[in-house]
């Protein structure tokens, strides 16, 4: 059985689909024909081809990386390839999908699938209900329409605890084009312990973390590298969580010998000299912590659990080791006045931090799933729009108690005033 | 079904002199949007917007309509056109306002920019058009329309600048010669290269150089371009109004598709010619990041003379530029490429004023003085960069040319060490193979040279360099006594490099071991059409002449050889025999 998996994001230039790529790997594992269509800003793709490529490749069921930014333009898609063929599947994945209300769905006939779990697994079981005709009924995972047109949810499914059961989407697979790639993006582990208010990700897995073995990720890395690879973007929300796994890793990385260039994403509070310094050997040569706000006043609210002099003596031994620091920070946040924003700003210039890349500020976005979005009135947090549709989340339409909506556009053109690269972001 | 696609489609209208063909312009028009990337812009360019603003408006509807079928598309709609007098300007975008309103409200309430966007390109003709401009520009931004102004004539420009109010809006100066339409349409499509060239160089993943897949529809007579370049040189692809249906057109279109070279080429000299436009746009930055990005590509290409030109338009649109020290590094190595080993110096030089004891400028410089045949210079160049132990330093490059530079002075245990730490680093390992072999051979450990230059053989070799790995192998078994193999692999070298004279040479000898004289007189007699001048093969046929008892057909050979080089040894010996 043929499945496409497509990722659509025509703002921005395409970049490797690797949360896709984990999941083609897996379908493709378990006995499935799966090919991916990468859709980027200056990509060659008309209707013309979108309508050859269905009417060839005869997909069977077709997979949507989902969020808030491309959703409109997954429903659209979704709703042509069933004007080709009705009887193709559809199914969304993603940060929106997980959380999104299905009651939101409901009038568009474009969506069959609601993915909620672990996208390997809960796919799998979807491509499977497919293939054995089965489709109309509750499939674990995920949420399924059913023949009154109603999405009923399917009890959930335990991801699997050893990630390395789940095939690379690098090592013996042609899903990832190498040949113009100038750097990988890895996941050694995946989710986090922490319980930030403002990331999907405490509730999207439970706040329990699963690793890949440090033999599976030096697999990767030697295999990528062999490619001519030698820049790696690590991924997880929290790289260093586990710090005497990440020391075995950087020895290892060290121990092989390689020339490779890390960034990676951590808390100020998993760093320390020793692992900084194996690190810099290793090829890091930037890391990017959470900040968020520099004001204690606006810290609390966020659960973040970090405090500005741990932030501080983070980024100075970093800096003291050679290793570059970018700083995540938001404003709009729960409690933030106007002076509370711009002391966010301050902190960056204060420890010389470049206001670019991944420094430049942006505001935080309600998203379903996340503890403010559900709270959001106890946060202080009111929503602008009423008309929005269902399947959208608040996102950045709200003001809050401290901040109106011209404020924040002000703290916005501070920001981008500052910047050196005109606020342009790598990671949202 | 065609598998092109177009990012910009170009319309030029002209007013209601020709709107009998209008109903099907739109029909064939209305047939190509499936042929439309999902994110694209059409212009609408008319010399009189009053008269084609009807055109204009069912354009923007079918547009419109379009879109509302496919909500997975966007696409920018530039009307560009004079400065008509403002009422009639503020009705005309009133109503396109209008039709892309519900787009505005979808964009807003998905957070996201509209899928629909008028960007008006207005032309200023001259000072009048200038006094009045002010209340156009805000009254389009009003609307969420950002306008650009299109300048013909230099004259005024010095007057617009200051008038674009953020980087979204644009000054276009008129880059080419020609009649108004076609300046228009090439002077957008080099901003439109341009603008592509941006997002090649700044993408994360930069794949191959972006062509520009521009389509330009003429409604006058119907002529279709797929490149705007094609316009001024009026060389149009087909015919609009005499194509059956949209199948043959696509299949027309596809069949003329271009060249990437072309597309190269086009972006090189587009970037050159805007050079007056990018200073006024304040966008020379961007500019020299892209003239690396495409030096670099040329570099890829081993256009070398190209990328020079490219380097140093980069350097001069950007002094101060972060990256010139990485810019004047490029410069040195397409020098070292070109074997301009002064020049690469030179850039060198440039560059160290930049960015002192750097590991790249010492490798640079080994390759220069390697070049120049400097070895034991170029040894301890390469030494230096080692040194400063630079992540970025490309090792394997290094110990390779490190261990050459030894087996150039003979040093072939040194030679072969450093091949050795090159094999740790490179991916294509038979050059490493092949020059561990003539380490070895210069070491005369024979069974290990063999070894080796088998492994050569069996590593996927480049084709350029499968002669001299077979010769090498025949220069073995020579060294072996092992005439018969050594012959051979002589031949195979001879198949793929026929006009090497040392091949003929060497097998040659090899036939003489093998007392097969004729085979030897031939070899040999091929080595002297390559090399008239080679005084040792006449010496060769000669001795081969001797032993098969032609004493008298040898003087001859004897007596040239000596002629060309008086100091060959045996051919005296053998001529003093012959005498005595």
């Amino acid at each position: 059985m043929n499945i496409l998996l497509i990722e659509i994001n025509p703002f921005i230039p395409p970049a490797a689909p690797i949360s896709i790529a984990y999941i083609a790997a897996f379908l493709r594992e378990n006995g499935f024909h799966v090919n991916i269509l990468n859709i980027g800003e200056d990509t060659a793709f008309s209707l013309h081809l979108l309508h050859s490529y269905i009417s060839d490749f005869k997909p069977r069921l077709v997979g949507f990386s989902t969020y808030q930014r491309n959703i409109l333009l997954v429903l659209g898609m979704a709703d042509y390839i069933k004007s080709i063929d009705p009887k193709i599947k559809t199914v969304i994945g993603g940060p929106q999908a997980t959380f999104i209300p299905s009651v939101s769905l409901q009038q568009s006939r474009s969506v069959d699938f609601i993915c909620r779990d672990e996208g390997e697994i809960a796919l799998l079981k979807i491509a499977e209900a497919v293939r054995d005709g089965t489709e109309n009924t509750v499939i674990p995972g995920s949420s399924c329409r059913c023949e009154d047109q109603m999405f009923y949810d399917g009890p959930q499914v335990e991801p699997w605890k050893d990630l390395d059961r789940y095939p690379s989407p690098y090592i013996q697979n042609d899903l990832v084009d190498f040949s113009h790639l100038e750097e990988a993006i890895l996941f050694t582990s995946r989710g986090c312990p922490y319980g930030c208010i403002f990331c999907y990700t405490p509730n999207a897995f439970k706040r329990k973390v699963r690793f890949h073995s440090i033999e599976r990720v030096m697999d990767e890395i030697e295999w990528i590298h062999q490619k001519g690879i030698n820049r790696f973007w690590f991924a997880d929300p929290s790289f260093s969580i586990n710090i005497e796994r990440v020391d075995r890793l950087m020895e290892e990385i060290l121990r092989k010998g390689l020339k490779i260039q890390i960034w990676l994403e951590t808390r100020a509070d998993l760093v320390n000299d020793e692992l900084l310094k194996k690190m810099k050997a290793a090829g890091v040569y930037l890391i990017a912590y959470g900040l968020e706000s520099a004001s204690e006043n606006v810290l609390q609210y966020l659960n973040k659990k970090i405090s500005l002099d741990d932030m501080r003596k983070a980024i100075k031994k970093t800096q003291k080791y050679g290793i570059d620091v970018e700083l995540f920070t938001q404003f709009g946040l729960p409690n933030e006045t106007f002076a509370d924003a711009m002391k966010t700003l301050q902190f960056l210039k204060d420890n010389h931090i470049k206001i670019r890349g991944n420094s430049n500020s942006q505001q935080m976005q309600l998203y379903f799933g996340t503890e403010v979005f559900e709270s959001r009135q106890r946060y202080g947090i009111h929503p602008l729009e009423k008309g929005t549709p269902a399947y959208m989340s608040v996102g950045k339409q709200y003001e809050t108690e401290h901040l109106s909506y011209e404020d924040l556009k002000k703290i916005s053109a501070i920001w981008k005033m500052e910047s050196l690269d005109g606020a342009k972001r790598k990671v949202s | 079904m065609s598998c092109f696609s177009i990012k910009k489609l170009y319309l030029l209208l002209e007013g209601s002199r020709k709107n009998s063909f209008f109903e099907e312009f739109q029909e064939r028009l209305v047939d190509l949007f499936p042929c439309l990337d999902i994110a694209s812009d059409i212009y609408l360019i008319s010399d009189n917007i009053m008269e084609d603003f009807h055109d204009m408006n069912t354009i923007l509807g079918q547009v419109a309509l379009f879109l509302r079928r496919h909500s997975f598309y966007r696409i920018n709609i530039h009307p560009v056109h004079t400065l008509p007098p403002k009422d009639l300007l503020e009705g005309i975008y009133n109503n396109f306002f209008r039709s892309i309103g519900p787009f505005n409200r979808e964009g807003y309430l998905h957070q996201s920019a509209s899928r629909i966007m008028v960007l008006p390109v207005l032309i200023v003709e001259g000072k009048d058009d200038l006094k009045r401009l002010d209340g156009y520009l805000n009254f389009l931004r009003d609307r969420l329309m950002i306008p650009s102004i299109y300048i013909p004539e230099k004259d005024t420009t010095s007057a617009i600048k200051g008038m674009v109010s953020s980087d979204q809006e644009r000054i276009y100066l008129g880059l080419s010669k020609g009649g108004e339409f076609e300046r228009v349409v090439n002077t957008l499509g080099m901003h439109s290269m341009f603008d592509g060239l941006m997002a090649w160089t700044n993408a994360p993943v930069q794949g191959p150089l972006p062509g520009c897949r521009s389509l330009v529809l003429s409604k006058r007579d119907g002529k279709i371009y797929n490149c705007f370049r094609r316009v001024s040189s009026n060389r149009p692809v087909s015919d609009l109004y005499s194509v059956d249906d949209i199948a043959d057109f696509l299949e027309t279109v596809e069949a003329a598709g271009k060249k990437p070279g072309d597309c190269l080429t086009c972006c090189v000299e587009s970037l050159t010619l805007m050079k007056d436009t990018l200073e006024i746009n304040e966008r020379e930055k961007d500019a020299g990041g892209i003239f690396l990005s495409l030096g670099m590509e040329m570099v890829k290409e081993g256009d070398y003379k190209t990328a020079l030109e490219l380097f140093g338009q980069a350097l001069e649109l950007e002094s101060g530029f972060e990256d010139t020290g990485s810019i004047l590094l490029s410069k040195a190595l397409c020098h070292i490429r070109q074997n301009e080993m002064e020049e690469a110096m030179a850039a060198l030089d440039e560059a160290e004023k930049q960015t002192p004891s750097s590991a790249m400028i010492y490798y640079y410089r080994g390759l220069c003085e390697f070049g120049l045949k400097d070895y034991i210079e170029a040894i301890d160049r390469f030494h230096d960069a080692l040194k400063l132990e630079y992540d970025q330093l490309p090792l394997g490059d290094i110990y390779f040319y490190m261990g050459l530079s030894h087996i150039n002075i003979e040093e072939y245990s040194d030679g072969l060490t450093m091949m050795s730490h090159a094999e740790e680093f490179v991916l294509d390992k038979a050059p490493v193979y092949y020059y561990k072999g003539i380490c070895h051979l210069g070491m005369q450990n024979l069974e290990a040279a063999l070894d080796y230059l088998k492994n050569a053989l069996a590593s996927q070799p480049q084709e350029e360099d499968l002669g001299s790995i077979y010769f090498h192998l025949g220069l073995c078994y020579k060294e072996m006594e092992r005439y018969e193999d050594a012959i051979t692999e002589l031949i195979r070298a001879g198949k793929v490099e026929e006009g090497r004279k040392d091949v003929h040479n060497l097998t040659g000898y090899c036939h003489f071991k093998r007392k097969e004289y004729d085979n030897a007189i031939q070899c040999f007699l091929r080595a002297i059409e390559i090399d008239p001048g080679s005084a040792i093969d006449y010496a060769n046929i000669g001795v081969n002449l001797k032993e098969k008892g032609e004493v008298e057909k040898a003087i001859p050979m004897f007596k040239k050889a000596l002629s060309l080089d008086p100091t060959i040894g045996f051919a005296v010996k053998h001529l003093n025999e012959i005498n005595e």
